[in-house]
């Protein structure tokens, strides 16, 4: 059955707004993950701290990246 | 016996192995991804004491990491295969773009998620007391120490072939504290980490009983 088959709204319009809501959900995601990598790093100091602590802000980074890139191109 | 005569080339070759030796702990002692860190330099963890010592820092044996390992490149692979099906080819190009950077961007968060999860899993034995850091996830993490004289009994646990194979298993440490039992899982060398756990108890009764704490 096409339950989009009998309106005008399309199917990516209804589909954006959640996507994007999922993404920033994602991002928030990326702060937490800096966030307990930082509180493990200061429970723990074993070294690659810092490595660490670099690869979580990348994270970060390429969240907020994809966010952007979905916002200008879905 | 010990050699009354050593000539100049046995010198030089006990020497060489004494320094092999010597690179080796340093490297057991200071590469931050060992398993198995026997008195660890720059090694520090919360509330620790100044005159405190740590004496082992273990985590898992690295070979336990071999199922996410293969699972990560798998999923790396994946959207190859994707890419050959025909609901794939209906998409337009920018949404085949945001696909595999989200599907690319999953597989490094599940990744980095498994490395934390190993590395900063570890289980500390000190002159006295045992820390033992669980990180499950990005938002679950659990902390237990007990002291060493509060140890009942030390188990050595190591089922199983890969275990026999690498040399690794569980140690399962009863205790008198708030926690009735601490895990060590997966760890390298059970058996020496265990006698270290022993030695160290041993003298803590031993200097108990001559502070006066066990009579």
């Amino acid at each position: 059955m096409d339950i989009f088959g009998n309106t005008n709204i399309p199917f990516l319009s209804l589909i954006r707004p959640l996507f994007l809501l999922a993404l920033l959900v994602y991002v928030a995601f990326g702060f937490i993950v800096i966030k307990q990598v930082r509180l493990m790093s200061n429970t723990l100091e074993i070294g690659l701290e810092k490595a660490i602590e670099v690869t979580a802000y990348v994270h970060m980074f390429l969240v907020i990246f994809v966010f952007v890139l979905s916002l200008l191109l879905f | 016996m010990k050699d009354i005569y050593v000539s100049g080339e046995e010198k030089k070759g006990k020497e060489v192995v004494l320094k092999k030796r010597k690179r080796q702990k340093e490297r057991l002692d200071t590469n931050p991804l060992h398993s198995f860190r026997y008195h660890p330099k720059d090694a520090e963890f919360i509330h620790k004491d100044k005159e405190e010592e740590i004496v082992l820092l273990l985590r898992q044996h690295p070979i336990t990491n071999l199922g996410w390992i293969a699972l990560t490149f798998f999923l790396l692979l994946l959207p190859g295969f994707l890419t050959a099906m025909s609901f794939y080819e209906a998409l337009s190009l920018e949404h085949k773009i945001i696909s595999l950077f989200i599907w690319y961007l999953f597989v490094f968060t599940y990744a980095f998620e498994k490395f934390l999860g190993w590395f900063f899993s570890v289980n500390i034995i000190t002159d006295v007391r045992l820390f033992d850091v669980d990180f499950h996830n990005y938002v679950y993490r659990k902390i237990t120490d007990a002291n060493i004289d509060q140890i009942q009994d030390v188990t050595v646990e190591g089922i199983g072939g890969l275990r026999a194979a690498f040399n690794y298993g569980d140690i399962r440490i009863q205790t008198a504290a708030g926690v009735p039992e601490i895990e060590f899982e997966a760890v390298p060398y059970p058996d020496k980490a265990a006698k270290i756990l022993r030695e160290l108890r041993t003298r803590e009764d031993v200097s108990g009983f001559a502070r006066g704490r066990k009579i």
